[in-house]
């Protein structure tokens, strides 16, 4: 080998090796400019199924619950939209609420709100009674036996005390939207905020977070947008004054679907207000308690 | 080897899961290295490594639930459970890369020209991981907050593929 290389220099190797080094170049980077990225499988490992709740009472709203449990994260998804419900749905559930003595049995029957469009497969059409000093409690006693817990109380309404609109200076087309409240500062509180443009319906939210009065001193808190509004838009504010434990389920939520197909999210685990007698439901049984104002933007 | 842990903030919420032990993202449990280089004669000059690491640690979902959510706000079919925090382990990694130098000695200084592989096996060594819906031709979930997938699919991203270089030093 030796010898190979040093008579190829001495007959003029270099004129034969310079070419053949760069053609080896040029046939490695075409030959590597494959995709980066392709589909595997992956062993997860084996998951039982868990059940979820999703109840929110409201002061003069029928009480509604909904139940259902999760699957593996790789089930295939039933190309049906009905199939896919029924299969979900849990049933033949005993669902009780009970509020200052009184108890609320909800029964299994599917629910379409005709104005939020959400479902519920328990519901009990008595009104939830406006009362911010006493708990709701939650029992679920599940065909197998196993029972989930919660607790929750209504809190009061923090109303949006006033919606200011302001125009651009310097284009003067488009608007921005100014939301006041006024927050307890002797208490710690929590909040939900969402802006739907035109529609709550239709609309993804403009905003959809929530907050707490950390970082006020004083009693105002001012929540703003971006110049993103047309005249004649219609602004859609919600505040929801909500507890530390819908707090926490919220974005322990939003993080996990965050990560969803998003490598650099920060996944998170779901934390749950409700408790299982296995230890592993998973969801939120809390009140909702919000003020909602439509603005039309005008100049 | 020092494992992680967070100290519940209390003792029903806990973000790590419960309280307990988790391995570290970087937990590259074997590293093993390989350096060889190799004069023949006085012109040319052959480099060589290889190396070995156990996949990193990442958190992956195990479960999925439908999240409804309240009046306003968009439903999501797909809404992970998390498992075990950084208990899944990605493929190892293997590169190995390939170093050629010929030294030339020109009257007015030095030279040599240096051909190098990187990732001379051109292995796709997994750089994250990540996990994609899969929906219909004709469905756009942007515009059908209600869409359901078909399925999930698992996606491997890669950083380098084998990239070659010619490199010309000289000096004078």
């Amino acid at each position: 080998m030796k010898s190979f290389f040093n008579s190829n220099i001495s007959n003029g190797g270099n004129r034969v090796l310079l070419p053949v080094f760069t053609l080896l170049i040029f046939t490695f980077f075409f030959t590597a400019c494959g995709n980066l990225e392709k589909e595997i499988n992956l062993d997860l490992p084996e998951y039982q199924p868990q059940y979820v709740v999703e109840c929110y009472i409201e002061a003069g709203q029928p009480f509604t619950l909904l139940l259902t449990r999760s699957s593996a994260y790789f089930d295939p998804f039933p190309t049906d939209p009905l199939e896919y419900v029924e299969n979900i749905l849990v049933d033949s559930a005993e669902v009780v609420i009970t509020h200052n003595g009184t108890e609320y049995k909800l029964d299994n029957t599917p629910f379409l709100n005709p104005f939020t469009f959400k479902v519920a497969n328990y519901h009990n059409s008595q009104l939830v009674p406006t009362d911010f000093d006493n708990d709701f409690s939650l029992k679920i006693t599940l065909p197998n036996g196993q029972t989930i817990t919660s607790s929750t109380r209504l809190l009061p309404v923090v109303p949006i005390d006033s919606i200011v609109v302001e125009f651009d200076d310097e284009q003067d087309t488009l608007a921005r939207c100014l939301t006041y409240i006024t927050d307890n500062p002797a208490t710690v509180n929590f909040y939900r905020r969402m802006i739907h443009q035109n529609s709550l319906l239709d609309s993804i939210p403009d905003q959809d977070f929530t907050t707490n009065d950390d970082y006020v001193d004083d009693k105002v808190i001012v929540f703003g947008t971006g110049y993103d509004f047309k005249e004649g838009d219609t602004i859609y504010n919600t505040m929801f004054h909500i507890e530390r434990a819908y707090f926490d389920f919220w974005n322990s939520t939003f993080n996990a679907i965050s990560s969803n197909g998003n490598p650099f999210g920060q996944p998170s685990s779901i934390i749950s207000n409700v408790q299982g007698s296995d230890g592993r439901a998973i969801g939120i049984f809390t009140g909702l308690s919000y003020d909602r104002v439509m603005t039309v933007v005008e100049k | 080897m020092k494992r992680g842990k967070f100290e519940p903030v209390n003792d029903t919420k806990v973000f790590a899961g419960g309280g307990n032990y988790f391995f570290p993202r970087y937990d590259r449990r074997h590293d093993f290295s390989l350096v060889l280089m190799y004069d023949l004669g006085k012109r040319w000059t052959f480099g060589g490594t290889v190396i070995y690491g156990s996949g990193d640690r990442t958190w992956l979902p195990v479960g999925r639930f439908a999240f409804q959510d309240v009046y306003g706000a968009d439903f999501q079919p797909i809404t992970p459970v998390y498992g075990e925090r950084n208990a899944f382990r990605l493929p190892y990694f293997f590169r190995s890369d390939l170093s050629i130098t010929y030294k030339m000695f020109p009257k007015w200084g030095e030279s040599d020209l240096n051909l190098s592989f990187f990732n001379l096996t051109n292995r796709r060594n997994a750089f994250f991981l990540y996990i994609e819906p899969q929906y219909a031709e004709d469905v756009d979930p942007l515009e059908d907050p209600l869409a359901i997938p078909e399925g999930l699919a698992a996606k491997q991203v890669s950083l380098f593929p084998i990239i070659g270089s010619l490199t010309w030093n000289f000096r004078f």
